[in-house]
């Protein structure tokens, strides 16, 4: 009660998730005009196959018709066609925070961002009846929001974005083991991060999850300072985790920063189909639509399976 | 312990150190934050990259201004101390003495050099280590001592002085330099006074009068005394002691012979193989190896043929060791190509072959050209006191009744100064003088005339082998025709009281025929018959020829030329002939005039302070004497042209000089009663050692600011 009332007293935290909404509205609204819109419009149950009664079967599941052809009890079977479970896993670790100095108009803060696509993700898969959960975490679960289908869930995913302000380490390890156990089997996870963690068993969690037929989306994101490193001049490099300020040129390391991070990204875009992992990079000043449009891309081809 | 510094105002350049930090403080970066996502990947690629970590900046600055502080430490003259920092570096003025051993002794080896050169260098630190404000002076402790500066204060000029000072050749002289300090001190200022002495405590340098030395209470000076025989790293082992040329008149070719001493210097060690030279006219003519036991001394004789007319000139060397100096020792030699032979007649007579010395004459001449090495000048008595008795080398008085008056004189001078005088006695002899008179040259009296009447026994030479020089070239067909000679009359003699005298023939009545006495670097030989016919038949005997002949030549054995006088560093030449003006060559080829002494028949030159070989030329014009006697000695002249070659003279070093023999520290203590005295030896050659215990940090910092800017450039290097 005392967090609802919080939640709405911040008036910047309110604004944060009205522009959110808006936005995230605006950009899925825009984007599935004339597109599969009445795919699943009304469908709610489909006849799969009949089965012989056996005892504790509901009654109201016989079918009488055939009962009467045959002399037979056989029982109505019916694909349920249950929603999606999605969990977007969110990165709200410090490192997520990186605000450029440059004032270069096309990117956006890295955060902002990250929340914004997890908004618009949550909108769109609720908009299709898809159960949207999230979850933020840095070196461990921040903030755990199980997957509703109810629209009205979308408000609550809107509170669980606006409030967690990024701070600590990234730590993969810890929070895809305790997460692990909550995701229910054969649902969708999201990972949004930066993926700038010093552990390097990401490889081996994604790998856990596939095993447990979670189908898995990586978003990469980046801000494009992190990938080209255009500081120049005498910096102290203070970190945004736990690390140790750094001062040097940036222009003595520039290349081999370069050749790091790109190594870094060529090694998860080899690594994550070979898992059975989506993996999208995504830099800050692309647009968002691209990331959308790639995760309805494979939504359709999910459901087609 | 202390560190002070000779030039304090340098340390005004650690200011300079302020400027590298400005410039860095001026050119250092807005270092800027920036927070941001992927620091350890930042340190990764610092890892990885190429271009390390840029250089650090702090250590650039402390290496530049290391280097900057270094500098002006090392130009401040750092001097660091284990002992009292006032010894050290005195804050008083005070009035200082430098006394320089320049001796012919202190050009022994160290390892870097020679013992002055370590001496001037060991006062330079002396001096330099005085307080601001002090006065020097510098004496020259070589014989005779020099005040080679007066009281100074002006140190740079004072050192420079001290710099141009070259090793002499003469010996020491303490003592007197000594005197002279005594003398500075009285004129000093300061009440602090100090004498400070390098020298190599040679033991003959400090015999002197005026030790045990005393100063007045307020003069009393603090003496240090400097013992550098310590640093030598060679001991001196051989000395040339003498060498002397003699001309070999005996032998058929003409032959130069000559003799030298040595010395083992060692006390306690034997040497083996020692090689000695004999260089003359430029060339080594001969080599021989010696050997000595400890401390032995002993002679070596060189002979070899020479048949120049000019003079020989040489040295006989031994091989080098810790001194070298005295291992050479100069001779040299005119030969004579004629000997020159004044025969006084005591008894002439108008027809010549009564003459007392007729045949005397054509022996020593037979043919009456000169093909005979011998030249002889007959002269009669009264011409005597005409002849200069310097032109000739032999005098022959035959027959001679008495001497002029006082010419006895004249001729021990002769005689002492190389000359020979062969005298032969007749009828005209005059015993009572040649006893009374003579009693210096003849070493024997005049006794008896003994003759045999015609019945009697003739006297005749006693024929025995001899080994005298004249006697032994004659062969047995020779003895047996000389026994056949008749003497029938002839003088007894007696020995004179202390005289020792030798006598190479006797007659068969065991009379001496001939007796040979040494007088000075002369000889007088006496033959007790006469050397006409009158008292024997010799004459006419082929053996008279070479008899005379051979004693004439042995008396000019030890001829030295007269002009050739062997002298010791420092020792005037001098010479009495008149009419003659003097020229000398002196070994570096200066030519300079002997000087004539004021109100006296000398001649002088004293410009002899360098051994070698001095060249003698005679001028018959006597030229004005100049006035100023400065300008005299300084004067350098072109030989003139029609000047006659008289021959060399040859100039040697000391040789107590060079004794091995030092002062011992208690000894020199008691030359210096009741005052504050320190004798010191230095631990090694190296410049930074000095008395003092102190070291010289200048090197070390000059090392440490190259190194720095070294480091420097390096760093930036890497950038």
């Amino acid at each position: 009660m005392t967090e609802t009332t919080t939640h709405f007293t911040d008036p910047a935290l309110v604004s944060r998730i009205s522009n959110l909404s808006i936005h995230a509205r605006n950009l899925v609204e825009g984007m599935l005009s004339g597109h599969h819109r009445s795919r699943h419009k009304g469908s709610s149950v489909e006849f799969a196959e009949y089965k012989d009664y056996s005892p504790g079967d509901e009654i109201r599941h016989i079918d009488w018709k055939v009962m009467g052809k045959t002399d037979k009890y056989h029982v109505k079977q019916f694909e349920q066609s249950t929603n999606l479970r999605c969990t977007v896993l969110l990165d709200a670790s410090g490192s997520m925070d990186y605000r450029s100095p440059f004032n270069n108009g096309e990117a956006v803060q890295k955060m902002e961002y990250a929340r914004m696509l997890t908004a618009s993700l949550a909108y769109l898969l609720l908009k299709q009846f898809d159960a949207v959960g999230l979850t933020l975490f840095n070196e461990s679960l921040v903030n755990h929001i199980p997957p509703r289908s109810k629209p009205s869930h979308f408000q609550n995913i809107l509170h669980g974005l606006a409030e967690g302000a990024p701070k600590g380490n990234t730590r993969f390890g810890d929070v895809f083991n305790s997460l692990i156990e909550r995701l229910p089997s054969r649902s969708l996870l999201i990972v949004v991060s930066d993926l700038l963690a010093k552990d390097e068993d990401l490889v081996k969690n994604l790998k856990l999850i596939r095993a447990r037929g979670v189908e898995t989306i990586v978003f990469h994101i980046l801000h494009p300072d992190e990938v080209y490193f255009p500081f120049e001049g005498d910096i102290v490099f203070e970190s945004l985790e736990d690390d140790a300020p750094v001062g040097l040129d940036p222009v003595d390391i520039r290349e081999a920063y370069q050749k790091i991070i790109q190594d870094r990204i060529d090694s998860m875009t080899r690594t994550c189909p070979s898992l059975g992992v989506d993996y999208v990079f995504l830099q800050t000043d692309m647009p968002l639509e691209q990331a959308l449009r790639y995760y309805l891309l494979r939504r359709n081809s999910m459901l087609n399976k | 312990m202390s560190l002070n510094f000779l030039s304090p105002v340098f340390m005004l350049g650690l200011v300079g150190i302020g400027l590298p930090i400005l410039i860095h403080l001026f050119t250092k970066r807005q270092q800027t934050q920036i927070d941001f996502s992927a620091v350890f990947l930042l340190l990764q690629s610092q890892k990885r990259s190429i271009k390390k970590a840029r250089p650090n900046r702090l250590l650039l600055l402390v290496l530049r201004c290391l280097a900057i502080a270094f500098l002006s430490l090392a130009l401040a003259g750092p001097l660091f101390s284990m002992g009292d920092p006032e010894k050290l570096m005195p804050s008083a003025s005070s009035s200082n003495i430098l006394i320089l051993d320049d001796s012919l002794s202190m050009s022994a080896q160290t390892e870097n050099g020679d013992l002055f050169t370590s001496a001037k260098s060991q006062g330079k630190q002396w001096v330099e280590g005085m307080a601001p404000g002090s006065e020097f002076s510098l004496i020259l402790a070589s014989n005779p001592p020099k005040v080679q500066s007066q009281w100074t204060q002006n140190r740079e000029s004072f050192l420079k002085t001290l710099d141009l000072i070259a090793l002499s050749f003469r010996s020491t002289d303490v003592g007197g330099a000594f005197a002279e300090a005594k003398k500075l001190l009285e004129t000093s200022k300061n009440s602090s006074k100090n004498i400070f002495i390098a020298t190599d405590l040679t033991r003959s340098g400090w015999k002197s009068k005026i030790f045990p030395l005393s100063f007045d209470r307020l003069n009393a000076p603090q003496i240090q005394i400097l013992d550098m025989s310590a640093l030598q790293s060679v001991p001196n082992r051989i000395r040339v002691d003498t060498s002397k040329a003699d001309q070999e008149f005996l032998a058929n070719s003409r032959m130069i012979r000559v003799n030298a001493q040595l010395q083992n210097l060692l006390q306690d060690q034997d040497l083996q193989q020692v090689s000695l030279a004999l260089w003359a006219n430029g060339k080594k003519r001969s080599e021989v190896s010696a050997h000595f036991k400890k401390g032995e001394s002993i002679s070596k004789e060189f002979s070899i043929p020479y048949f120049e007319e000019e003079a020989l000139k040489g040295f006989i060397e031994a091989e080098p060791d810790g001194l070298p100096l005295d291992n050479r020792h100069y001779f040299s030699f005119q030969p004579e190509q004629k000997v020159r032979v004044l025969v006084i007649d005591g008894d002439p007579k108008a027809a010549g072959q009564q003459s007392e010395t007729y045949y005397v004459e054509r022996a020593l001449n037979p043919f009456s050209v000169s093909l005979s090495d011998i030249e002889p000048t007959v002269s009669t008595l009264s011409e005597l006191t005409r002849r200069n008795l310097l032109d000739f080398h032999v005098l022959m008085l035959c027959n001679v009744r008495e001497l002029p008056y006082g010419y006895e004189q004249t001729l021990e001078s002769f005689v002492s100064r190389g000359g020979s005088l062969i005298i032969s006695l007749g009828d005209q002899v005059d015993p009572k003088f040649y006893n009374e008179k003579l009693g210096n040259l003849l070493p024997v009296t005049l006794e008896s005339l003994n003759q045999v009447s015609f019945e009697d026994e003739w006297f005749r030479f006693l024929i025995k082998p001899s080994e005298h020089p004249v006697l032994k070239v004659f062969s047995k067909k020779a003895w047996d025709g000389m026994r056949t000679i008749r003497f029938q009359s002839l003088y007894s003699v007696a020995p004179r009281d202390g005289k020792r005298y030798t006598v190479p023939l006797k007659f068969s009545n065991q009379f001496p025929a001939v007796v040979e006495s040494q007088f000075g670097k002369g000889s007088v030989v006496l033959f007790t018959s006469s050397l006409d016919r009158d008292w024997n038949n010799f004459p006419i005997q082929p053996t008279f020829l070479p008899w005379v002949q051979r004693w004439v030549k042995y008396g000019a054995r030890s001829l030295d030329n007269f002009s050739a006088q062997n002298l010791k560093v420092g020792d005037p030449w001098v010479s009495h002939e008149e009419g003659y003006t003097f020229f000398v060559k002196t070994p570096t080829g200066e030519v300079r005039r002997a000087e004539k002494v004021p109100n006296s028949t000398e001649v002088r030159f004293e410009d002899t302070w360098q051994p070698g070989i001095y060249q003698l030329f005679r001028l018959e014009t006597v030229e004005p004497v100049s006035e100023d006697p400065k300008e005299k000695s300084e004067t350098v002249y072109s030989l003139p042209l029609d000047a006659e070659a008289v021959g060399p003279f040859s100039v040697n070093i000391d040789p107590a000089e060079t004794d091995p023999s030092k002062m011992s520290k208690k000894e020199i203590k008691n030359l210096f009663p009741g005052l504050s005295l320190e004798v010191l030896s230095p631990a090694s050659d190296q410049d930074s050692v000095t008395p003092f215990h102190r070291i010289n940090l200048t090197t070390p910092f000059l090392a440490l600011m190259v190194l720095m800017i070294f480091g420097e450039g390096y760093l930036v290097r890497r950038e």
